[in-house]
């Protein structure tokens, strides 16, 4: 019998594995073998979508439905809005509750589809009822397509600021799903049906790996398709996509502080915005399970032990900027930023005050997702020195720590938040509903003005809004330590405009505005 | 042999009903469902409630469980909560990648492994305590950190293979190839030094016996003795522990994927256990299962291959 080891076979074995590598690396030599094509645009980002369906997909992961889907506002990156499916919009009458669209004439869908007022009721009417992130903000409200190219949605209660819905930022809301689509739900998880400058390649798309988009002939803005291919790569390691960027594979990636240094000294381009306040989320406003955060005084010393400067830099260096405050957006000012400026001399007063002079102890759900242990960590560290003792838990899984601070089950937790106007952040972070209060904590004095926001004139939103954060800040229902920042990662391949042109208030790039360099 | 397929196929059958019922309840209880990643922060509790009921998550546990196995005893592996794509589909289209990084890495620490412990067992004492040296270095090495050493070097420094992505089979075997260079050398060296150990053991050990003696005193060549008698005897251990290592690497799969980005079931289970993707989840765990079964079967008729005696009993 034949030996399965005999050294001819070891070796021949061997052999084949050495030529065979030696082969691949001698016919791959040229670093161009590694680069993407001059005129076609390669993405990483760090999370694939669950599902393509605009009504169920993540709002944070909009860039997989921009190209395929045209918004019927258009936000540039500097966050100025301009036509898309909708050539015409504003509100009917007064208290912000009706708000009309003019729906643009000749869009036909990549599916064949025409482009209706109907249309955009049934696409509507769709999201509302498909349990998605943006159904919420459709949530009791009504559509009529009152003419042929006109649309008026009739909220429920009063929305300042609809258009915004209306863009990318309200994805599913925005990215009208053409009739086909709508007829045939099931298909939307895995192909597109939209209006957008390119389609999906189905063909040539592996789910949550990568996501080919070819342009779309029929797109009713031909003149602004740049690429003949865009791919979006998941690579859910950022130091696997900064690798991705330095070997040419690579074109567009979002900013990560902790690599950025390295992107820099390799020639990439980078550009951040401050953008998502991270700190604390004080739940038990009402000390039901730690009766020292019921005092307010207790919840505003922990604001004064905050050295925030100190934390911020620490943890982020030159990328953060320190707040005390909740938005970036209308209400925000400077002056709050120093309402808990640090000392903690006070902060010991404040407890002693409110009977607590040795200090109290809680627990604060944490997690490591955009850096929550760390910040967490930290603050407990700043806390220590006046003798208050925080006990962090830290919940590996993100799906797993928004659920169980949204349960009550802990007094406080981190908390990493996005700047929006304060009439978007309300029913997510503040309002006695909001997602974010576990406790459904509520104060007559800020629940009033909210109410007075959302009907005021265009005149008087600047005046309620920071009314209204000076109120939020002064409750200390939260204790922000520094805006973090969102931002790009660029190669020289792609020019630099749209990146540059994004702000704290407008932190995403408009992904269909970016072009060539040159 | 058809008692051992017997005894295959029953056991078999046991370890993938446990696997499926164990993972099934785990995934189940952990905090969290899909309900609440779908609607995110912006929803309400009665949205989220309905969204719970519509999928059917209020459903008693066994009843849930039921409709899924029933499901598979047809053939049908479910589709995805989110996606609403074919489950079998999905594995399907991440089941090569999966594949070829195993098969590769296991290839890799066999051919490389069993050659430096031949070596090693035939040397003297340095080459032996060089075996033990890479062996442990090569234990200790975590595979992530290799991996982007590799990539560091033979993609960003000399840009020679792809830092990322795999290309599939069809489209261009030898860009197939080149993806799977670094994530498979990542995966295999630790592989490496457990199969140059044990070769190395193995093969002492059986060099000391009498009828190795009895060989060389027949006039056999050396050559002959060591890889048409001794290494054959000694191929049952190297057998189980190519085994072991063949079913251990798919977890390792998990982090050269994450580290290589390639779209294979390790990061798919992981993505489908963080957003409560149970169809998914149970989907790729009987996969696994059913390899590691299918593994077992091969390596029993292997040692029957290399030992008569192993036939009979």
């Amino acid at each position: 019998m034949t030996s399965l080891f005999t050294p001819r076979r070891l070796l021949a074995t061997g052999a084949a594995l050495a030529v065979a590598s030696a082969m691949l690396v001698g016919c791959s030599a040229s670093p161009a073998s590694t680069e993407t094509d001059s005129n076609e645009l390669t993405i990483a980002l760090q999370a694939g979508p669950a599902s393509l369906d605009p009504a169920l997909t993540n709002q944070a992961l909009e860039y997989y439905l921009d190209l395929a889907y045209s918004p019927l506002i258009i936000r540039g990156s500097d966050g100025t809005l301009r036509p898309g499916l909708a050539t015409e919009w504003g509100y009917v009458g007064e208290g912000n509750t009706q708000f009309q669209l003019t729906i643009r004439e000749g869009v036909e869908f990549a599916d064949g589809g025409e482009l209706t007022a109907q249309g955009v009721v049934d696409h509507f009417t769709y999201v509302q009822g498909s349990g998605g992130q943006t159904s919420a903000l459709l949530g009791g409200a009504t559509f009529e397509a009152t003419d042929a190219q006109t649309v008026v949605v009739t909220f429920a209660t009063p929305v300042p600021g609809a258009e915004l819905f209306f863009t990318q930022f309200g994805t599913g809301i925005a990215d009208v799903i053409s009739p086909d689509g709508l007829a045939d739900p099931a298909s939307l998880g895995t192909s597109t049906h939209g209006a957008g400058p390119y389609i999906l390649d189905e063909a040539a798309t592996v789910t949550n790996d990568h996501y080919v988009y070819t342009p779309n002939p029929t797109y009713w803005d031909a003149e602004n398709v740049h690429w003949d291919k865009v791919t979006i790569k998941v690579i859910a390691n950022q130091s696997s996509i900064l690798n991705s960027m330095k070997s040419g594979q690579v074109d567009i990636a979002s900013f990560d502080y902790t690599t950025a240094a390295d992107a820099e000294a390799a020639g990439i381009n980078t550009h951040s915005v401050p953008n998502v306040f991270s700190g604390l989320n004080l739940l038990d406003r009402a000390g039901t399970l730690v009766p020292a955060l019921g005092d307010e005084r207790v919840r505003q010393a922990i604001n004064y032990a905050i050295d925030r400067e100190t934390v911020a830099t620490a943890i982020y260096g030159e990328y953060a900027d320190p707040t005390t405050q909740t938005t970036r957006d209308t209400g925000f000012q400077e002056q709050l930023d120093e309402r808990y400026a640090y000392d903690p001399d006070k902060a010991r007063d404040l407890l002693a005050e409110a009977g607590y002079p040795d200090g109290f102890e809680f627990t604060v759900a944490s997690t490591p997702f955009f850096n929550g242990d760390t910040m967490t960590q930290a603050i407990a560290g700043q806390l220590a020195e006046v003798g208050i003792t925080l006990n962090m838990e830290s919940i590996a899984d993100a799906n797993e720590w928004s659920t169980r601070m949204a349960s009550g089950e802990f007094p406080a937790a981190w908390i990493g938040f996005g700047s929006l106007p304060l009439f978007v952040e309300g029913p997510g972070l503040f309002l006695p509903s909001a997602f974010f209060n576990a406790f459904k904590s509520e104060d007559a004095e800020l629940t009033a003005l909210f109410g007075q926001l959302v009907v005021a004139a265009p005149e008087d939103v600047e005046e309620v809004s920071e009314q209204l954060e000076a109120r939020i800040v002064e409750l200390a229902w939260f204790a922000p330590v520094a805006w973090t920042p969102l931002g790009n990662y660029w190669t020289d391949k792609v020019d630099s405009t749209e990146f540059e042109a994004t702000t704290g208030l407008s932190p995403i790039a408009s992904l269909i505005d970016i072009k060539p360099a040159g | 042999m058809i008692r051992l397929l017997a005894r295959w196929l029953v056991t078999s059958v046991l370890l993938l009903f446990v696997v499926s019922a164990l993972t099934f309840v785990l995934t189940a209880i952990a905090p969290g469902d899909a309900a609440r990643v779908i609607l995110g922060m912006n929803g309400t509790q009665e949205q989220y409630e309905a969204l719970r009921l519509q999928l059917g998550l209020d459903d008693p546990l066994p009843v849930r469980y039921w409709e899924w196995l029933s499901g598979v005893l047809r053939g049908d592996l479910g589709v995805s909560i989110y996606s609403q794509q074919s489950v079998a589909e999905i594995i399907g289209s991440r089941l090569g990648t999966t594949f070829s990084l195993v098969f590769g890495g296991l290839l890799f620490s066999a051919v490389i492994g069993i050659a430096l412990g031949i070596a090693s067992a035939r040397g003297r004492g340095p080459l032996s305590r060089a075996t033990d040296v890479i062996s442990l270095v090569g234990a200790s090495i975590p595979n992530f950190w290799l991996g982007f050493i590799l990539v560091s070097l033979f993609a960003v420094t000399l840009p020679w293979l792809p830092a990322t992505g795999y290309v599939d089979l069809a489209t261009s075997p030898a860009e197939w190839a080149r993806s799977l260079v670094l994530p498979v050398v990542t995966l295999g060296v630790g592989g490496v030094a457990i199969i140059a150990k044990q070769t190395r053991d193995a093969m002492s050990k059986q060099l000391g016996l009498d009828y190795v003696n009895a060989m060389r005193a027949q006039g056999l060549s050396e050559r002959s003795i060591v890889f048409r008698h001794v290494l054959k005897n000694a191929a049952i251990p190297i057998t189980t522990v190519l085994g072991l290592m063949f079913t251990g690497l798919f977890s390792g799969t998990v982090l050269v994927e994450n580290v290589f980005a390639l779209p294979g079931l390790g990061g798919l289970v992981v993505q489908a256990t963080t957003t409560h993707d149970i169809p998914i989840v149970q989907g790729v765990a009987l996969v696994f299962a059913f390899f590691v079964v299918v593994t077992n079967l091969a390596v029993d008729l292997i040692y029957g291959l290399l030992n008569p005696r192993a036939r009979i009993s």
